[in-house]
């Protein structure tokens, strides 16, 4: 019987919780063991879909009064994937122009490469991004996505 | 997938100052725009057709004004808002 297993139960005797509510929470212990178990010890919570990018900037709290600026920019995520699929406007006569001025540049990529799923599985990857950074003077820049 | 509805903007410059508030409501001010823009720019679009099709870039004009029209589309839920001492600026599409 696990801590957590043992936890519910002990709960349950002293009343604190109803018999329905230790057989959902049990119910859920279950699941999220299981869940580990498949991957390897890792329990992994669902990826949520991502809806707004943030940016904020905020000041230091010992900032002198005239350099208190806060940013905060939301910008959707819906925003960033139909700006992205306006490269699918470029004709397939046109790749090879690209790829060509890409090479005489020194960077050695097809852009045929790219193809959609790779575009929807790179936003999808957006939403672990969390971007933190604190300067000297304590200002703080956030970027990360929810 | 729906326009935005409403753009407001607000600039105040100085807690004494400036202060500008516009709620714009865009499907007022921007469909008849965008609907008389449509019928304008789809003979546009079909004389681009006809011209950039042996080069292959025949079916973007339209797929373009698509895409603009989802990329409008798009903006609702952008807000920006930068707040110093001395100015604020809002800029918020619902």
């Amino acid at each position: 019987m696990s801590e957590s297993t043992k936890r519910i139960l002990d709960m349950l005797a002293a009343n604190k919780v109803t018999s329905d509510e230790a057989y959902r929470l049990l119910t859920a212990l279950k699941n999220a063991e299981e869940a580990e178990s498949d991957t390897g010890g890792e329990f992994q919570a669902p990826k949520k879909n991502p809806k707004y990018l943030r940016v904020t900037v905020t000041p230091g709290e010992d900032a002198p009064s005239d350099k208190q600026d806060r940013v905060n920019i939301r910008i959707p995520i819906s925003l960033i994937r139909t700006g992205m699929k306006l490269a699918y406007l470029i004709p397939p006569q046109a790749y090879d122009h690209i790829d060509g001025a890409l090479k005489d540049k020194g960077i050695q990529f097809d852009i045929r490469n790219i193809k959609k799923e790779d575009l929807s599985e790179l936003i999808d990857a957006l939403s672990d991004m969390e971007i933190d950074v604190e300067s000297g003077q304590g200002e703080k820049v956030k970027v990360f996505v929810e | 997938m729906w326009p935005p509805l409403l753009i407001i903007i607000r600039i105040q410059h100085d807690s004494q100052g400036v202060k500008l508030f516009l709620p714009l409501p865009v499907f007022l001010l921007l469909l008849p725009l965008v609907i008389f823009l449509g019928v304008v720019l789809i003979p546009v679009a079909f004389v681009a057709t006809i011209v950039l099709w042996r080069k292959g870039w025949g079916f973007s004009p339209f797929k373009a004004i698509g895409y603009i029209y989802k990329l409008y589309c798009a903006l609702r839920g952008l807000s920006i808002d930068v707040n110093s001492p001395r100015h604020i600026i809002t800029i918020s599409i619902i």
